[in-house]
């Protein structure tokens, strides 16, 4: 089926469908990207507490850090070898 | 690269953030819109890097986050002049390179000629200057296309000519004109003739009709081939005549020499004058004056040299050597190995494609002057075209 203009600019999964869920996107373990964060509530070296509008989502590991920050996503790069959801 | 001479131009600082919430901090950052770069996390808080101008304006959201903020390090223009405020001849001398430069940078220094193959390049320089075109003109008065089409008038041996100027160097690009052979016309009937007296060795004839023989004797300008043949029905056919006809020629020649041989001789002795030369300008760097006597001139220019361009400050100098005149008087021997020489050498260049089948020398001596008389019988083309003209 034809995908109209404003059908294009939309990615294929529905976020309307996920509600407030966050979505997490990991490159191994060294690195992840997450979308829909609301604002970062921990930064240390070996944990990062990222905040969205259902859960708190915390990274473990080593050598964190915040590579890249906008109002809504986060990219975390280190060694990152737990990951924590709290609702 | 780009990115990082932009901060510094702008300055930026590394600062330090401790207190009691300091991811707060992060989080209004972010919510206005404040860039901020190298975000690491250490003891009590985080480090980073934030442009100068932003630095000055997060003071409030600090407060509102509750953290301190400490700066680290400071880079950049800003914090560099403010280091050396106090020196001012620092900045008054780069200012004065940097209009230097630019003022500099208006002109001609460097004059290079590419495709210049049989062209004398001082030729050319001096017709370019005399255009108006030397190395130390402004670049903005010169016409170009007048340029060009003048030195294209000036020499019809170039086809192609332009000038492209780079920064301070200009490149004169040249395209010579091929010179084309001169077409023989093979339409125009001639016949061969004699061009010495001789005995005919050999006769090879493309065409035309061959008015001799091998073995005979033939004398200047008697007909050799003839350029009207005559066909089987008594109709004439006129030809260009084409032929190879070798003879055995004599050839007397003379040379001569002086006894008493007066030479112009370098006593490697000179006195130097040299003119140093900066931008436009020539000073005198070393005066000599000449005693009287006879003397040549070398000169020389050495130029200050930055890669593969001259720089506009150097040095001309000139030579100028002490002439002798030196009276030589030659032996008997030494003359007759001079005169054996000039005849070997007119042998060589004098007569290139002939073969020397025999040569007779006599030396006659006389009080001033020793002479060499030579009877060659030389083995060679003697035909030579004469245009038939058909009335």
């Amino acid at each position: 089926m034809k995908k109209t203009k404003r059908e294009k600019g939309k990615p294929d999964l529905n976020i309307e469908l996920l509600g407030s869920q966050p979505i997490i996107e990991f490159t191994g373990n060294r690195s992840v990207l997450v979308e829909g964060s609301t604002g970062v509530l921990r930064y240390e070296d070996e944990i990062v507490s990222i905040n969205t509008r259902s859960m708190v989502i915390s990274f473990h590991g080593r050598g964190l850090t915040l590579k890249c920050i906008s109002p809504t996503a986060v990219i975390i790069g280190g060694f990152i070898t737990e990951t924590e959801f709290i609702n | 690269m780009i990115l990082r001479f932009i901060r510094w131009f702008r300055g930026y600082v590394v600062f330090a953030v401790s207190g009691r919430f300091p991811e707060r901090f992060i989080n209004l950052l972010n919510i206005n819109g404040i860039i901020y770069w190298n975000l690491l996390p250490e003891k009590g808080g985080y480090r980073g890097t934030m442009l100068l101008s932003d630095y000055r304006s997060i003071r409030p959201l600090a407060r509102r986050a509750g953290v301190r903020l400490r700066v680290k390090q400071r880079t950049g223009l800003v914090f560099f002049l403010k280091k050396y405020r106090r020196r001012k001849g620092l900045f008054i001398g780069a200012v004065a390179a940097a209009l230097l430069i630019a003022f500099l940078s208006q002109f001609i220094w460097v004059v290079r000629f590419d495709g210049a193959e049989s062209l004398s390049e001082s030729e050319l320089r001096n017709v370019l200057s005399d255009n108006g075109f030397h190395v130390g003109v402004l670049k903005s008065s010169v016409d170009f296309d007048s340029l060009e089409r003048n030195m294209l008038l000036s020499f019809p041996e170039i086809r192609w000519l332009s000038v492209n100027t780079m920064n301070n160097v200009a490149t004169v690009e040249i395209r010579e004109k091929h010179k084309a052979p001169a077409p023989a016309d093979k339409n125009k009937p001639c016949n061969i003739k004699a061009a010495f007296d001789g005995v005919i060795t050999k006769t090879t004839v493309y065409n035309g009709r061959l008015e001799t023989q091998k073995g005979s004797a033939v004398s200047k300008n008697q007909l050799l081939v003839s350029a009207v043949i005559e066909g089987t029905n008594e109709d004439l056919t006129f030809v260009h005549s084409d032929a190879e006809i070798f003879a055995d020629v004599r050839v007397n020649k003379e040379f001569n020499i002086p006894i008493k041989n007066y030479n112009i001789v370098n006593t490697e002795e000179f006195i130097e004058k040299s003119i140093a030369n900066f931008l436009w300008f020539n000073f005198p760097w070393k005066l000599a004056v000449p005693e009287n006597g006879v003397e040549v001139n070398n000169f020389y220019t050495y130029a200050l040299s930055g890669g593969e361009i001259n720089l506009p400050l150097g040095r001309s100098v000139m030579h100028s050597f002490y002439l002798t005149q030196d009276k030589n008087v030659l032996t008997d021997n030494e003359a007759k190995e001079l005169l054996r020489k000039q005849s070997a050498l007119y042998e060589c260049f004098s007569e290139p494609k002939s073969r020397v089948k025999s040569r007779d020398l006599k030396y006659k001596i006389s009080d001033d002057s020793v002479t060499l008389k030579v009877n060659y019988v030389l083995n060679k083309d003697i035909g030579v075209e004469q245009e038939l003209v058909v009335k």
